[in-house]
């Protein structure tokens, strides 16, 4: 079978060239004229991970900040404005010690009023909302970020003529960011952790199954943070948070549309050359020790049946890599797949199950995760057998060569859609480059993922598809849920 | 070209400063459109950027034209018409095929239409034509692959209450179109369990014509060439003779409105919702309207998200929405959640933006970064083959000019702070509107009864009638 897509891929890596400016901050542009617009996107090498216990949240609460503006934009007058920010952070100390050391309702009450007339004073001086109008008024699109456990990233495309715009844009949020409105967009930040983990069932499993399946390493922290961390949450800890892994070296820029080369090159020398070089920050120490044995929960809430089941499994520069790619295409990917054949189809007990390797992250090592929506009438343990069976089942017989080819020619039309994307391809680039140092990866892994055989399938399934290795959480219905059909 | 401005080498020292030099000749690829004569409307545009082929095509009907006693069955049709397969190409050996080939034939059901899609390699282009268009014409519906939908539907139906968000958005629209109407009704488990394998096969055959077709292709082929493909294909297909399905009507939500609330006792959040019918794409007033909305709530430099958001904290989720439909009445919403002890306080700051916008002007500042908005970034309309000839095929399936996109922003262009507020004047109610409140009400900041007169919800899921009594 011929190989799918080479020619294309191959054609694509030629109009990819990268840079790296003096004080290390790396840029991979790709051209591609097909209409008049283009896609940026920056990879920060900072995450949740990197957070301690006490200040959970600070990698995403940080990334909010970053939409506040900086010294020139967002500010009447930035000199008045940074004494009025240090008189706010001022008041809020004081508050805050008071509250600690439980002050006196009097006391504190005077304190919370000092400031939140210290927070309106330093509020005159804002400018609102000036970066989300800059980029709309240039008639920007997509503008937002997001936060994982891995890193931190920041995009939105423009039509091609205004690119300098980004330029100017991006370069002063990492250049001399403005931390302004802090206490506000804290509140936010928990009334988001409410909405996406508080007043969700699968929120609140898949945070409850983190904590469970991790001991040590930081995966097992929730990348929103907890509710007590960001109630405690100080405009330094993310001033702090932002020298420390925001320098240079750690942020990569793809840029992917209708430019050229040459120019996008002159425009990051003028702007992000901007950037003092720093020094990298410590790489992290803690390493998660293996499993000793099987780990389980459930939760009792107001929700219908919801199955995970984990295994721990090394991270992206592992030479296995491609072979757990490949595991979850087999199991998850398409209706002849294991898990649709065998839980939905045949024995009709989930309505949707699926595997896939990389949670909550690839840096470090992380889990093969599998999830099931388990079919009403039927309970989670049956869903956790069949599971169970089905990598027995992959322990013990070589899967099929048609499967295998299956996955791989798969693998290459995926991949084929989505060039013709620019923000998705830049997303790739970017994540390849990330995460494996070497974006070429996001083409060499096709060649990888070729290379799986049967016998890699079966020898990476028995390592990892073990009881000790194991995981399991689950929702089950509260007992008395009058609007619950059982 | 990535523009360098005036002052290559030193960065700006603001971006107003910035100068851009004017956009590249726009390319704009024009669809072919044909008619064939069993009535299919095809558009097609050649793309040899990528070896890859794409189908989409629209049917006319949609959940909106089901029967509300058998609720169910549009999705059912659209959903077994692909796992069920046909005689030739039995559901299971297709999937496998599928599978192995890395192409993608699916079938889908909204509420104004049905749908197919087809993404395969080129050199796969012969075999998904022909699979769609067996699909199409001989849709097998075996029982089985219905029985496993039904569970299917039978999940969400269960779980339909587990999420707030969920929650909230069906049953605004429920209360603003009627909860039996075309578009408000939704499946239970007794429609369910009426629905025979007949039921499809009547819902197939009274839609599935190629009168009733819209389909584009695009991709990597030569245009004369690929209209002989579907001629020879989707192009065989005899018409059916059926009448085209009418578009159900709205009725005016007015007397609706009113406060609402549904009791959930296990966050620690309310949403809250408040909105109230909209209108049509093709009203005069969807121009000013869609500016206004994006000035209230619907971008991130708009009203409520700088006021409710940046500004009080009070949400992550506020925006508003003016979703004005292609041939019927949209809704305008309103939407947000907050902790419950500032519910009251956000659901009135929300209603005095909304009653802001009909009283005063916008400014100048506001008017021309929203306009800016829409009309700088006009190249995006055009960044995808596909985006275009979906385009192409809305306008067709809804009965709009070819021209509309170059209207609508000719009509964004003309746009004025007089315009918006004669809009909002005339439909943007504030008070006359459904305010929907989902959570705790004893830790409200305010009991409810200082809204007014409240209707609670009851959204208790009907239980399904006892097994083995259901007939066969």
């Amino acid at each position: 079978m011929a190989v799918v897509a080479h020619a294309q891929f191959d054609e694509i890596q030629s109009r990819i060239s990268e840079f790296v400016l003096d004080n290390g901050m790396k840029f991979i542009v790709l051209e591609r004229h097909q209409a008049p617009v283009v896609s940026f996107y920056t990879y920060a090498d900072v995450g949740s991970a990197q957070e301690v216990n006490g200040t959970t949240g600070l990698a995403h609460l940080f990334e909010h900040m970053a939409f506040k503006g900086s010294q020139k934009i967002g500010t009447r007058e930035f000199e008045k404005e940074r004494l009025a920010l240090g008189r706010e952070d001022e008041a809020y100390a004081a508050f805050a010690a008071a509250r600690r050391q439980g002050a006196s309702a009097e006391d504190l009450k005077s304190l919370e009023v000092a400031f939140r007339a210290a927070q309106a004073e330093a509020g005159k001086w804002v400018v609102k909302n000036e970066y989300d109008e800059a980029v709309e008024r240039a008639g920007g699109r997509g503008l937002n970020a997001n936060t994982s456990s891995d890193r931190t990233v920041y995009f939105f495309s423009l039509p091609s003529n205004a690119s300098e715009l980004w330029f100017y844009l991006d370069s002063e949020r990492f250049y001399e960011p403005v931390l302004r409105e802090f206490y506000k967009e804290r509140d936010v930040v928990m009334e988001e952790r409410r909405l996406s983990v508080e007043g969700n069932p699968v929120g609140k499993l898949v945070e409850e199954f983190l904590s469970v399946a991790y001991k040590a390493h930081s995966y097992k922290s929730p990348t929103i943070g907890y509710m007590s961390d960001l109630q405690n949450l100080t405009r330094s800890d993310a001033q702090s948070f932002f020298s420390k892994y925001y320098v240079p070296s750690n942020l990569t820029a793809v840029v992917v549309g209708d430019v050229d080369k040459a120019s996008i090159r002159a425009l990051a020398e003028t702007y992000f050359g901007r950037i003092p070089k720093k020094s990298a920050p410590e790489p992290l120490r803690t390493v998660e020790p293996p499993q000793a044995g099987e780990r389980s929960f459930k939760l009792r809430l107001q929700s219908q049946r919801v199955s995970l089941v984990g295994y721990h499994k090394p991270g992206i520069q592992h030479p296995d890599n491609a072979v757990y790619d490949a595991l979850g295409s087999l199991l998850s990917e398409g209706r002849s797949s294991r898990l649709y054949r065998s839980l939905v189809r045949d024995q009709k007990i989930a309505v949707e199950a699926g595997g896939f390797p990389g949670f909550p992250g690839q840096k470090y090592p992380g889990l093969f995760l599998f999830f099931a929506f388990t079919a009403p009438g039927h309970e989670n343990a049956e869903v956790e057998k069949a599971l169970e069976a089905e990598t027995r089942r992959l322990c013990k017989e070589l899967v099929s060569a048609e499967e295998l080819d299956g996955v791989k020619r798969r693998a290459r039309a995926n991949l084929l859609r989505q060039l013709g994307d620019n923000a998705g391809l830049a997303m790739q680039l970017a994540d390849w480059q990330g995460l494996t140092g070497d974006w070429h990866n996001l083409f060499r892994q096709l060649d990888k993922i070729d290379a799986v055989t049967s016998a890699d399938v079966q020898r990476v399934a028995k390592t990892t598809f073990t009881e000790i290795n194991r995981t399991i959480g689950a929702i089950e219905p509260e007992q008395s849920t009058p609007d619950s059909a059982q | 070209m990535g523009g360098i401005s005036a002052n290559a080498g030193s960065a700006a020292e603001s971006y107003k400063d910035l100068k851009f030099p004017p956009l590249n000749n726009l390319q704009i690829p024009q669809p072919n459109r044909m008619e064939l004569p069993n009535g299919i409307v095809l558009f097609l545009i050649e793309d040899h950027e990528l070896p890859m082929v794409n189908v989409s095509v629209l049917i006319r009907g949609g959940t909106r034209s089901e029967p509300v006693s058998k609720a169910g069955v549009a999705d059912l049709c659209g959903t077994v018409m692909r796992t069920g397969g046909t005689a030739s190409r039995p559901g299971d050996k297709l999937d496998e095929e599928l599978d192995r080939l890395g192409g993608a034939v699916e079938m889908g059901m909204s509420d104004d239409l049905g749908s197919a899609g087809v993404s395969v390699l080129k050199e796969d282009t012969d075999k998904g034509l022909a699979i769609l268009s067996d699909l199409l014409q001989n849709p097998l519906f075996p029982e089985d692959k219905i029985e496993l939908a039904k569970i299917g539907i039978r999940d969400s139906i269960a779980r339909r209450n587990d999420n707030p968000g969920g929650i909230v958005f069906r049953e605004f629209e429920r209360i603003l179109f009627g909860t039996n109407s075309a578009y408000g009704h939704q499946p239970e488990y007794a429609t369910l369990d009426a629905i025979k394998r007949e039921d499809l096969i009547v819902y197939y055959k009274q839609f599935y014509q190629p009168e009733n077709l819209i389909v584009g292709v695009w991709g990597d082929f030569k245009a004369s060439e690929m209209r002989e493909k579907i001629e020879g294909t989707l192009g065989a297909w005899k018409k059916g003779g059926q009448p085209k399905p009418e578009v159900p009507a709205v009725e005016s939500s007015a007397n609706r409105s009113g406060v609402y609330y549904i009791s959930k006792e296990d966050i620690n959040q309310t949403w809250v919702v408040v909105g109230h019918l909209g209108g049509q794409r093709n009203d005069p007033d969807y121009y000013a309207l869609n500016i206004m909305n994006r000035i209230l709530g619907g971008s991130m430099s708009s009203r409520m998200f700088s006021n409710i958001r940046s500004d009080m904290g009070l949400a992550y989720n506020i925006r508003s929405s003016w979703s004005a439909g292609w041939d019927h009445p949209g809704a305008f919403m309103a939407s947000g959640s907050t902790k419950v002890e500032t519910t009251v306080k956000m659901l009135a700051a929300m209603k005095h933006e909304i009653k802001r916008m009909t009283e005063e002007e916008v400014t100048d500042e506001e008017l021309s970064r929203a306009k800016d908005g829409v009309l700088k970034g006009f190249a995006f309309e055009f960044d995808s083959t596909g985006k275009v000839v979906q385009r192409m095929m809305n306008y067709e399936f809804y009965g709009y000019p070819r021209d509309y996109l170059q209207r609508f922003r000719e009509n964004i262009e003309k746009v004025s702070r007089t315009d918006i507020l004669n809009a909002a004047k005339k439909h943007l109610h504030s008070d006359q509107s459904i305010q929907l409140l989902l959570g705790r009400e004893k830790d409200f900041d305010e009991p409810l009864s200082t809204l007014g007169k409240v209707t609670t919800v009851d959204i208790t899921i009907p239980k399904p009638v006892e097994a083995g009594s259901a007939g066969k």
